[in-house]
């Protein structure tokens, strides 16, 4: 904010400098005074003298308004100040220029000028302030919005899509005769999958250990239902042991959605189905998760559904990594040259806030 | 004896349904089994059964699509697992349907309207049919965007506005920007009036990204984004779309 005021306060000293010698010019040709240094000297110390006595009046009294008396006051009082530093500097006299037979024409030109000049400067300067609290007003707001965004979306990603929940319910009442172990394994998977979702206290980050964990659940609770049509595996060969995922924290349920778009758009529209790999690359900044799949792909003029459509979810993600990282980051939906859909995402690398 | 066919594209479904069927209905044969629709259709004129118990939501060819193409003397009930509109409509079409989890003293009503031989009502049918496809989008909703060797998939929706320029057109998102090569003009045609405006020549912005629209002397309007720094200008050919009421 002050460096804003003080480039301000620098234009118009510069523009009140070469309007001050502008005038010190025409005093010479009026013939007002004897040479040109005692007219720039004089016209100068006058100016910088008002332009000095505005930007203290500024200071004391901030919360001043604009107005013609004001500048005309500060005007009247920087033009004697400036007289007499002119005065002092041509001549060691601080009163010279009072006694001066030309000294009441200089006076009103100068103070004619210096009230116009002045109140223009005020007027800026305040205009600039209220910018700047606009401004700084406004940038609050968003952060705030930002801040309950994220929150909207982080709901938004822990619920549970409906069609889901009742299809792996019914599968599980289906395998409760057939298959007594896989219903057993499945409930168990689901109640894992319900815990996760429901569990508020459950900061907004997690360790890459446990996301991976929560995605392995939701692909086997995806491959109980769909059977043979479903392939997947996650590829984590970057890291060496189990500790090292749990050592990466990422913000939590960034990546299941991507997940869900894959078998939602890609493999569950597709008759034979498809295969879904998952896999990890570290970089120096960077965790680059990778979810391919080989389903459908994507068709241009399919609406992204409202509530958990792939478009929507994308633009979820990115929102997130946008209030999480700022700029750094990102997401790049592709589609493969054979089939179905690449879904690219940068995390950046870094302690959570 | 009743013949039966069963569709559903989760394998388990398709068994526990065939074995509940057994259990409360012994003289009933399931005649075919399919896992999509269009399987389910080719085994329908194949295998002729009286009944077909049908999921809605499979590949290849929805339930509901399905419905249409069997033949006319064929019964319909429907299995769904979770859809508030459908069951809505099922309601008031009168069309027998299943929810999943297939609890048993349901399917057992179910199985004794299908006995009594009560007629479907083919034209409430018809009418579920219509009321639950569906319709057709004519609409842009993805756009590909190529870069060298790959080719990215942007949603229309995230797109804030586009800039045309010569014979490409810069695609603005809140992340990005991307060139892709169509005119402006084709583009527009493919695009939802309601959702993006044309407001230059060369400029179509997302509505729902117009925070503020400044009119000027000549009749023009700066528009200001929600979720980019730029500036746009709407010609005054275009003024009519901000003019208040």
């Amino acid at each position: 904010m002050l460096t804003m005021l003080w480039k301000r306060n620098l234009q118009i000293f510069s523009l009140n400098t070469l309007f001050c010698l502008l005038i010190g010019v025409l005093v010479i040709r009026q013939g007002l005074a004897p040479n040109y240094t005692q007219a720039v000297v004089v016209s100068l110390s006058i100016g910088w003298s008002i332009q000095l006595t505005f930007v203290v009046f500024d200071r004391i009294f901030p919360q001043q308004t604009t107005g013609y008396l004001l500048g005309l006051v500060q005007s009247i009082i920087g033009l004697l100040l400036g007289m007499c530093l002119g005065g002092a500097l041509i001549s060691g006299d601080m009163s010279v220029l009072f006694f001066d037979p030309f000294a009441s024409e200089v006076l009103l030109f100068s103070l004619f000028f210096a009230v116009v000049g002045g109140s223009f400067f005020v007027t800026q300067v305040r205009l600039n302030e209220q910018n700047q609290q606009l401004l700084e007003f406004e940038a609050n707001q968003l952060r705030q919005e930002a801040k309950l965004l994220e929150t909207k979306i982080q709901l938004l990603q822990s619920q549970i899509e409906p069609h889901f929940l009742f299809n792996t319910l019914s599968n599980i009442t289906s395998l409760i005769t057939v298959d007594p172990l896989l219903a057993e394994k499945s409930l168990i998977n689901f109640t894992e999958l319900l815990r996760v979702k429901f569990d508020r206290s459950k900061g907004k980050s997690s360790s890459l250990a446990d996301e991976l964990w929560l995605i392995k659940i939701y692909l086997e609770l995806h491959g109980m239902r769909l059977g043979e049509r479903l392939s997947y595996q996650i590829v984590t060969d970057q890291f060496e042991t189990h500790h090292d995922l749990e050592q990466v924290t990422v913000p939590s349920l960034l990546i299941q959605p991507l997940v869900e778009n894959a078998i939602k758009h890609g493999i569950e529209p597709s008759i034979s189905g498809g295969s879904i790999c998952i896999s990890l690359d570290a970089e120096d900044d960077n965790i680059v998760v990778t979810v391919v799949d080989t389903g459908v792909g994507i068709d241009p003029n399919r609406q992204p559904e409202t509530s958990s459509g792939a478009g929507v979810g994308i633009a979820n993600i990115r929102q997130r990594l946008a209030s999480i990282y700022g700029g750094r980051g990102g997401l790049d939906i592709r589609e493969n040259s054979d089939s179905g859909v690449t879904a690219i995402l940068t995390i950046p690398r870094e302690e959570q806030p | 004896m009743t013949r039966a066919l069963i569709v559903d594209d989760e394998p388990h479904l398709v068994d526990y349904l065939i074995a509940k069927l057994e259990k409360l209905w012994p003289e009933l044969e399931v005649v075919g089994t399919a896992y999509n629709g269009l399987e389910a259709v080719t085994l329908a004129h194949d295998a002729k059964p009286d009944v077909v118990f049908l999921d809605i939501k499979m590949p290849g060819l929805n339930g509901l699509a399905v419905a249409e193409k069997l033949p006319v003397d064929c019964k319909v009930v429907f299995v769904t697992a979770f859809d508030q509109y459908a069951v809505d409509a099922f309601k008031q079409s009168a069309v027998d349907y299943l929810l999943k989890p297939i609890a048993e003293d349901r399917l057992r009503e179910t199985i004794d309207r299908l006995k009594q031989r009560q007629p479907v009502a083919q034209g409430d049918l018809a009418a579920l049919i219509d009321s639950l496809s569906p319709a057709k989008d004519r609409f842009l909703h993805w756009l590909r965007v190529g870069t060298d060797d790959v080719t990215e998939l942007i949603a229309v929706q995230d797109v804030i506005y586009f800039q045309a320029d010569l014979k490409y057109v810069d695609v603005v998102t809140s992340h990005k920007t991307y060139v892709i090569r169509q005119s402006l003009t084709d583009l527009e045609a493919k695009l939802d009036p309601d959702v993006f405006w044309r407001i230059s020549r060369g400029c179509i912005v997302r509505v729902d990204q117009i925070a503020r629209a400044k009119r000027d002397y000549r009749g023009r309007y700066d528009i200001r984004l929600r979720d980019h720094h730029k500036t746009l200008r709407a010609t005054q050919p275009y003024g009519h779309l901000f003019k208040k009421n």
